[in-house]
């Protein structure tokens, strides 16, 4: 295929597309990589530009058991038209403004598309080819492996049409740089913000969107061919996109990790997985997006046993981080001053001013307190059992809304109405204060939380109104911010109950 | 017309609706450790300090990065 070639890349207005059928016997994989990203002479594969990520989006579909594609072509791409009308526009060389896009099925599919409505189920989502042989990946919505479905991913639902009929993606929005046009940075931000434009309705940004909210900050080289961005290009970036990129620094060393109070490295992108929300990170050249993690031993769910699932531009998406020998793994790159990993940016909705290092810092301090004052006092419940030290904390962000909807059936009545009729933010911070033996068994494990208000002084100390209520077994309490009222409801017995996050509380492979 | 510091009155026909719960005279900031310099306010505090430091050598370290 002759991508730059008028009639090569869009043969025929007549012609939609084509179906290729997939792990049906034929060679349908390699006759789609062949098609778009041929062996290079002379160019090992993962040498050959473009050809990591594509290869990864192919495998990606392949581990899901695809079985039939469907390459529409002269597909009208909103985000490659921003990059081609701001960009490849004003070149020499022509490029055509359209692209192609792959949908991939696990069912079979007709030659004339005819049974498309009946397995509309199957869709496993879509990859957007743009004209640019060396970065033809685009925009892409796919859903991750299947091994991954138990793990903790911040996965949206993405609603596409095709010849009429409405299909559903669900997965970790993906798009790799061009290198030119849109750097790792712009990718990690356009992602991240295509994620939340899903996730939480917020305003579609383009690349040229993105590029342009890039512009503050300290420029450190030319932005057209981009050579690159600063750190404080990408956060000017975050906060003119609508974000609130709090940065938290990662620790230099695996034991500085683990032994880390607040931000030990699994745990920090934990949190934000935990809270629906990508992470992006940052090497001294390089950046990334954090999706998702799991355990890779369910029995001992902690620092060492912790993989993360990372979207990188250039290798593609849903890569495990353990195991791996290169700087997708933190614990590989220690020591090494420039592919270690250096600070997380959570792109957090812009009205949550704490970070949930600080959050948890100050939830875990007041479950830990009231949960041994109570037991001093020979309070006996499901927290104050835990003996100290053994309490584990489980934190993510949700809408005040969210976590109301959420306590119906898996608290007692009196504690859900108690919850409910709290006057809750926009956004909380909840710290779940989680009984680890129970969540390996994946039983209900929570057994108190503490709800902090996402706007509260990013300062806030150990008594501060940051904290707005908190239950401990059973004794729960809130105080309001005006009158400095306060409620309290006790209820005896109270059994560990879930968590208010769906998924398991220690994600582990199935 | 009212102001902030005025309460109005109800329509005759409300009934006030009210947060579950029962009142308690203890805050939840009132509940935390009393001892302003106690040994866990002063852990506490410092690994708030720490935190901090660390964003702020973060920042100025960050100079030579290009993404």
């Amino acid at each position: 295929l002759d991508v730059l070639s008028y009639s090569g890349w869009s043969p025929s207005d007549i012609d939609l597309g084509f179906v290729l059928p997939l792990n049906t016997g034929g060679d349908g994989w390699a006759e789609l990589r062949d098609y778009y990203l041929p062996a290079a002479p002379g160019l090992a594969r993962e040498e050959q530009p473009g050809a990591l990520a594509f290869d990864r989006v192919l495998e990606v579909a392949k581990l899901g058991k695809a079985r039939s594609a469907f390459v529409e072509w002269r597909y009208i791409d909103i985000d490659f038209r921003s990059e081609h009308s701001f960009f490849y526009s004003t070149t020499f060389r022509r490029y055509p403004s359209v692209c192609h896009r792959i949908h991939f099925f696990t069912e079979p599919l007709e030659d004339d598309l005819g049974n498309l409505g009946d397995i509309a189920d199957s869709y496993l989502g879509y990859s957007v080819i743009r004209p640019l042989p060396t970065s033809p990946v685009g925009r892409t919505v796919l859903a991750p492996p299947p091994h991954l479905e138990s793990a903790i991913l911040t996965t949206v639902e993405d609603h596409v049409h095709l010849n009429g009929i409405p299909l559903t993606a669900h997965g970790v929005p993906f798009v790799s740089q061009d290198g030119q046009y849109l750097r790792c940075s712009h990718s990690c931000l356009w992602s991240a913000s295509y994620h939340s434009h899903l996730r939480r309705r917020s305003p579609r940004h383009l690349p040229r969107d993105v590029r342009e909210a890039a512009l503050g900050g300290e420029v450190v080289g030319r932005q057209t061919p981009h050579e690159g961005l600063s750190v404080a290009q990408l956060l000017s970036a975050l906060h003119n996109l609508g974000f609130s990129g709090g940065r938290v620094p990662l620790p230099r060393s695996k034991e500085a990790s683990a032994q880390s109070k607040t931000t030990s490295l699994p745990s920090t992108f934990a949190r934000y997985a935990n809270s629906g929300i990508p992470t992006v990170v940052f090497n001294q050249f390089h950046s990334w997006l954090v999706v998702g993690y799991y355990f890779s031993d369910p029995a001992v769910p902690g620092h060492d046993t912790t993989c993360l699932i990372v979207h990188d531009d250039v290798q593609g998406p849903y890569l495990e981080s353990l195991g791996r020998e290169d700087y997708l793994n933190p614990w590989h790159v220690v020591g090494d001053e420039r592919r270690q990993w250096r600070a997380a940016i959570p792109a957090l909705p812009s009205k949550v001013y704490i970070t949930a290092e600080r959050a948890e810092w100050l939830g875990r301090e007041r479950l830990t307190f009231v949960s041994e004052k109570l037991g001093s006092e020979g309070s006996v419940n499901c927290c104050t059992s835990i003996p100290g030290g053994q309490l584990r904390f489980r934190t993510y962000v949700t809408t005040g809304a969210q976590f109301k909807e959420t306590v119906a059936g898996r608290l007692p009545d009196e504690l859900a109405s108690f919850y409910r009729t709290v006057h809750l933010p926009r956004y909380v911070w909840v710290v779940e204060a989680i009984d680890e033996a129970l969540a390996i068994q994946g039983e209900p494990c929570v057994v108190g939380e503490a709800l902090i208000d996402a706007t509260a002084h990013h300062l806030a100390g150990a008594d501060s109104p940051a904290l707005l209520a908190r239950n401990v077994g059973g004794n729960a309490k809130a105080t309001s911010l005006d009158h400095r009222q306060t409620l309290e409801v006790v209820v005896n017995d109270l059994s560990p109950y879930p968590s208010g996050l769906p998924g398991p509380v220690c994600p582990h492979l199935e | 017309m009212t102001n902030e510091t005025t309460t109005p009155a109800l329509p005759p026909s409300a009934r006030v609706v009210r947060a579950y719960g029962q009142t308690s005279q203890v805050s939840l900031a009132q509940e935390y450790d009393p001892t302003p310099e106690s040994g866990r306010r002063q852990q506490f505090q410092a690994e708030l300090e720490r935190l901090a430091d660390a964003e702020r050598e973060e920042i100025i370290s960050s100079s030579e990065i290009l993404l």
